[in-house]
């Protein structure tokens, strides 16, 4: 074989950010931080076999199984989306998520995976989700951006 | 995207696309690992070419099929989206607070 393989079952994403990772840390494992960034009401139990749930809004909700929890480093779960319509289903898949520290910025790496028997395990009609999930995931569900200005003292 | 996941619908046709994900093969070799018929097989591959998901390529007499990358890889585009989407919140969201804490912590001195 002298194709590359073309990896289309996983995909890596990751950003820099000026923080501690213990601070980044936070962001990921307290449920209430986690709705800064995830969702609107998040449950994230830091132990092997605990639960992962992030209601992205009303009709959209991440679910899974927590992994692996390493204190300030990694955190590893089985992510999909509830509901029999959507192509990755709860559990099917796996995310991990890194932290790297150096000069007191973190770099975030994530890592999905496991992407193919997610996809299998699903019959059709993704277009209608991945819609409601773009709408949901670009801001749909944002809101206001809370840290983008401070309020001002009326 | 439709009708690659009618595709997918397909246990057969399932296996057909991890049997041909990262070795490109030939419909005999392809048809040797199922009970169904030769003609059944060259069936389902037809589906899976039509919906985007396999390439096929003529060596000699032989017609060789791999798993096509652009049909699985809607997907992936999605969730890169997704993720760039919220990481980029959790940047915004940790960096404010972590200049709110060193605006408290100048002001306390603690």
């Amino acid at each position: 074989m002298t194709t590359p393989k073309a990896d289309t079952t996983s995909l890596t994403r990751q950003i820099s950010i000026d923080a501690p990772a213990a601070t980044v840390f936070k962001y990921l494992i307290d449920p209430e931080l986690m709705c800064t960034w995830m969702g609107q009401a998040c449950v994230f139990e830091p132990f092997e076999g605990g639960e992962y749930r992030c209601e992205i809004n009303e009709n959209i909700v991440a679910g899974g199984k927590v992994l692996e929890v390493v204190q300030d480093q990694k955190i590893v779960y089985t992510f999909g989306w509830e509901g029999g319509e959507n192509p990755v289903t709860v559990g099917s898949s796996k995310v991990e998520i890194t932290l790297e520290e150096s000069n007191g910025s973190t770099l975030v790496k994530l890592f999905h995976s496991e992407l193919v028997a997610a996809v299998e395990e699903h019959g059709g009609g993704w277009d209608h989700y991945l819609a409601r999930l773009a709408t949901a995931a670009t801001g749909g569900d944002a809101g206001p951006d809370p840290v983008a200005n401070p309020p001002a003292d009326a | 995207m439709e009708a690659a996941l009618k595709a997918m619908s397909d246990p057969t046709r399932r296996e057909i696309l991890q049997l041909v994900q990262h070795e490109e093969l030939a419909a005999g070799a392809i048809a040797s690992n199922f009970t169904v018929s030769r003609p059944a097989i060259s069936q389902h591959l037809a589906v899976l070419k039509s919906a985007g998901l396999i390439d096929e390529r003529r060596s000699g007499v032989k017609r060789l099929y791999r798993t096509k990358v652009e049909g699985m890889a809607e997907l992936k585009a999605f969730l890169e989206m997704f993720w760039d989407v919220r990481l980029s919140r959790l940047k915004a969201a940790v960096e404010a607070d972590t200049k709110k804490k060193e605006t408290c912590d100048d002001n306390t001195k603690s």
